[in-house]
């Protein structure tokens, strides 16, 4: 989510383009002309609605083509029995596009993929047939004429004033949609796209934000059929069909689907290239297949791909410049928390039948950092995912503080103050480090979408607050300097970090670290140490799985050693050391804890 | 009785292409978008044979078979393999690609519209129980069971076949292995299309040769495959012919207009309260 100019520059850039295509009617453009812009626009709306679930949610949705024909004949419908008012007929087409989009998306969005995709083919192939079964009223299948000439206010309005109409609600959409990617919004469908293990460590419910990005898409694509109905007082539902969907499927991943203005720009080219020219039809279908094979394979993000990638080697260096004079880490410190303790009492969980829990019960007190040892297999993921709330246990009860969260799902796990890290860590593509450190705070400090695509002082104020928590994390975890790199390319040492950012973003009382020191050589894990002492100086409740017994001694104020699914020991890392059980258990008979190594050969 | 017969008939139509995606599913573990697009081709071969009028039947399905069998074959080395590490539904843009790839190419060469092929076999209706049947009608059924037992078979007794659903659980597992998931994938993915494509011919007669059918056969094979649980070939086949009854009595007591939306209300239904379909495995989430 890089943006080339500052949101004030581009918003008169925006307002510039969108003045002269206003004004062409009356500076002598050819109406033919006006007549294509006009088709881009409604063409553009409709792959915008792509655009966002599958760029940024990164779901293929192809139901905008339903959604556009059930604007197009709710239009159609009240212009010709009450109003052609053109706003009416704007609203009333949001409404049944967002009816469309819940109804339609509830059963494939859960599953996703191709559930979904297919899902929403069907829901095209059913709009003869629906259009059909409301008979004479929409005209079935022979389509429906006489739809009268838009008006506003009682006024009818000319073609000229038409386009204007439809050039300015083309515009505030995508200004809209612009805001709402360049947003906590937009980082949360990249989040989700990542992985919706993340989205719940991040506090955001999967499916919700699943669902109102479906029904936020479908508004551009049902205007656009209310548009189209009145353009050319026809409809029939012959055309909207499946070569529809791939016309702009075709336009997204030409122009770039994770893009705004990529829309636009497919939707130009498709409008003055292929759909334009008769003698291109034969061959038309073909060339969409090509396109859709070659754009999938080659155009990484399509035509606004190119862009940026041009942009960067030409700029790039400029904007990658580390900030002037850094003050080192050890003056930041994490923002004061009020750590929570965590109480797991006699908690089970079977797989099949493998018992890899079997009562296990301890306390992780508040501020102090708890590590969890044992052998593959004892049950220590397990567990944090029983924590995480990834798994439902079996029996017994985990607790924050004094409230249970043991049956929360994953999402109301993480809003309840528990942030996490993973084994492999999950950094979403197209996000900075600042940003991502941002998507922490999520589903802890949640901003109302409406709020973000207006810009409204809740906007800015959680912005505010966002840049002031991440430059305090980034800056105690030494990472300022690289605040807007993209985050996905960072060496492991640096996303570990990173993701302990993450993890602390959003306030938690509860920190999970499932084998934060793996694959970290000497100097990342000296720096790791530094963190770990600074999160709990400043409150944060700890829990780490670790293999790295001289990590464990180094940092651990307690140690709970599992094996085959219970609690074997507990106590500080030295008396650990010492246990006669742990040592053969954990060691095998004849292997003892050194100093500051494992004796015997890494148990892993 | 009538409806009994044109509805499991329908059912094994949407079971063969259903039987398709599981193939493709087993040999590199994605669904081929464009299978219904490969059947079609088949369909083309035989409107071929019958309108230059002298090409044998038997001659008919080999050709439909190769030619589709090369289709799976580019396809999997164009659309599929380089899409491997891509995350995404990218794979599936590139599948409908090529199936939109496939429909303009027929769709230039014969048309748009729906091309009559008439049955090569015999087309006096039998007398079962006092009923009208048509031999082809039993002739589709017949051919999508066993292909479903030989599927069947194929995947649970023989090595490829255990390597297949080796595969799907674990590509890099299977790998060390020593299962060549390349050229499972790759020869797998030309077998199913070419099967797709040698039961073109056979079921043309049912539904013409018209590229329009091809999205239809996608989406109404994926509904079966959906409901009976991806890999499950016995699924796929009960929850066609279950879907195939429910279109023709949904046609005959609610009305032929309702035929498509009555399967997906059913779709639907199934959908919210099994996700998983209803032969189909837990998976347990793992972080």
């Amino acid at each position: 989510m890089k943006s080339i100019l500052t949101g004030r520059q581009l918003g008169l850039v925006w307002i510039a383009v969108v003045g002269v295509l206003v004004a062409l009617p009356w500076v002598g453009a050819d109406p033919a002309n006006i007549r294509l812009i006009t088709l881009i626009a409604i063409l553009a709306l409709s792959v915008s609605a792509l655009n966002l679930t599958l760029g940024y949610a990164g779901e293929l949705a192809l139901n905008q083509v339903a959604i556009y024909a059930a604007g197009a004949y709710v239009s159609a419908y009240t212009a010709i029995n009450h109003s052609a008012d053109l706003l009416l007929c704007l609203a009333l087409s949001v409404v049944a596009a967002l009816a469309i989009g819940l109804l339609t998306g509830a059963p494939g969005l859960r599953l996703g993929g191709w559930t979904l995709a297919i899902t929403s083919f069907f829901v095209v192939l059913l709009v003869p047939s629906v259009v059909n079964v409301f008979g004479e009223t929409l005209g079935g299948f022979a389509g429906l004429n006489g739809i009268p000439l838009p008006s506003l206010f009682g006024r009818e309005l000319s073609t000229e004033e038409f386009y204007v109409v439809l050039i300015i609600v083309a515009a505030l959409w995508f200004a809209v949609f612009r805001n709402i990617v360049v947003s906590r919004h937009g980082s949360a469908l990249l989040v989700l796209k990542e992985s919706p293990v993340l989205a719940a460590a991040v506090g955001t419910s999967v499916y919700r934000t699943k669902m109102v990005t479906y029904a936020l898409s479908g508004i551009p694509a049902g205007m656009a059929g209310c548009f189209a109905a009145f353009l050319d007082s026809f409809l029939s539902p012959v055309s909207l069909n499946i070569n529809l969907v791939i016309v702009i499927l075709a336009a997204s991943i030409l122009g770039g689907s994770m893009s705004v203005y990529g829309a636009i720009v497919g939707a130009a080219i498709m409008e003055i290239g292929p759909l334009r020219t008769s003698a291109f039809d034969q061959y038309a279908t073909i060339a969409y297949g090509v396109f859709l094979v070659i754009g999938g394979l080659l155009l990484r993000n399509g035509i606004a791909g190119i862009a940026h990638r041009l942009w960067d080697a030409r700029f790039g260096a400029r904007r990658r410049r580390p900030a002037a004079e850094e003050p080192p880490a050890a003056e930041f410190r994490f923002p004061e928390v009020e750590g929570r303790a965590l109480r797991i009492s006699k908690v089970g969980k079977s797989f099949g039948g493998n018992r890899a829990l079997d009562g296990v019960g301890f306390v992780a007190e508040a501020g102090r950092i708890t590590a969890l040892v044992g052998p593959n297999g004892s049950g220590k993921t397990t567990l944090m995912n029983l924590v995480s709330g990834y798994y439902r246990a079996d029996q017994g009860t985990i607790e924050l503080g004094d409230r249970p969260i043991s049956g929360l799902p994953a999402y109301r796990v993480a809003r309840c103050g528990v942030g996490r890290t993973f084994q492999t860590p999950m950094v979403p593509h197209g996000l900075t480090v600042a940003e991502t450190i941002t998507t922490g705070r999520l589903g802890s400090h949640p901003v109302p979408m409406i709020a973000s695509a207006l810009r409204l002082p809740a906007h800015w104020r959680a912005l505010a607050e966002e840049a002031e928590s991440g430059r305090r994390i980034m800056g105690a975890l030494g990472l300022s300097h690289l605040a807007g790199v993209p985050a996905a390319d960072l060496a492991l040492g640096t996303r570990r970090m990173l993701e302990l950012g993450r993890a602390v973003a959003g306030g938690s009382a509860l920190i999970l670290l499932d084998e934060v020191a793996s694959g970290l050589d000497e100097s990342d894990i000296q720096d790791l140490v530094a963190v770990l002492g600074k999160l709990r100086d400043a409150g944060v409740t700890i829990v780490l799985v670790e293999h790295n017994f001289a990590l464990v001694r180094a940092i651990a104020d307690h140690v709970v050693v599992l094996a085959e699914g219970r609690v074997l020991a507990e106590g500080d890392p030295e008396e650990i050391a010492t246990h006669p059980d742990v040592v053969s258990t954990y060691l095998g008979a004849g292997g003892e804890i050194s100093g500051t190594r494992l004796a015997t050969a890494e148990s892993e | 009785m009538t409806e009994i017969i044109a509805g499991l008939a329908t059912g094994s139509i949407y079971a063969m292409v259903a039987l398709g995606y599981n193939m493709t599913h087993l040999a590199s573990g994605v669904l081929n978008f464009a299978h219904a697009n490969i059947m079609v081709v088949g369909m083309f071969v035989a409107y071929w044979g019958y309108s230059s009028g002298d090409v044998p039947a038997w001659l008919v399905f080999v050709i439909a078979f190769l030619l589709a069998g090369l289709i799976g074959l580019v396809e999997e080395v164009v659309a599929i393999r380089p899409m491997r590490n891509v995350s995404g539904s990218s794979e599936l843009v590139t599948m409908v690609g090529v199936a939109t790839i496939i429909t303009g190419a027929l769709s230039f060469h014969f048309g748009t519209d729906s091309l009559r092929v008439p049955f090569f076999g015999p087309e006096q209706a039998l007398l079962i129980f006092g009923e009208r049947v048509r031999p082809l009608d039993l002739i589709v059924v017949a051919a999508v069971i066993a292909f479903a037992a030989l599927l069947h078979f194929g995947t649970e007794k023989t090595r490829i076949g255990l390597a297949a659903l080796a595969q799907t659980d674990d590509r890099e597992a299977a790998q060390l292995r020593g299962v060549n998931i390349r050229s499972l994938s790759l020869w797998g993915f030309a077998l199913a299309a070419a099967f797709g494509g040698l039961l073109g011919p056979l079921i043309v007669s049912k539904t013409f040769a018209a590229t329009s059918i091809a999205i239809v056969l996608a989406v109404k094979g994926f509904v079966v495959l959906v409901l009976g649980g991806v890999g499950s070939h016995r699924g796929v086949l009960l929850a066609a012919f279950a879907i195939g009854l429910i279109e023709a009595f949904g046609a005959r007591y609610i009305g032929p207009g309702y035929r498509d939306i009555v399967v997906f209300a059913v779709f639907c239904a199934v959908l919210l309260t099994f996700p998983q379909g209803l032969f189909g495995e837990r998976r347990v989430r793992t972080v």
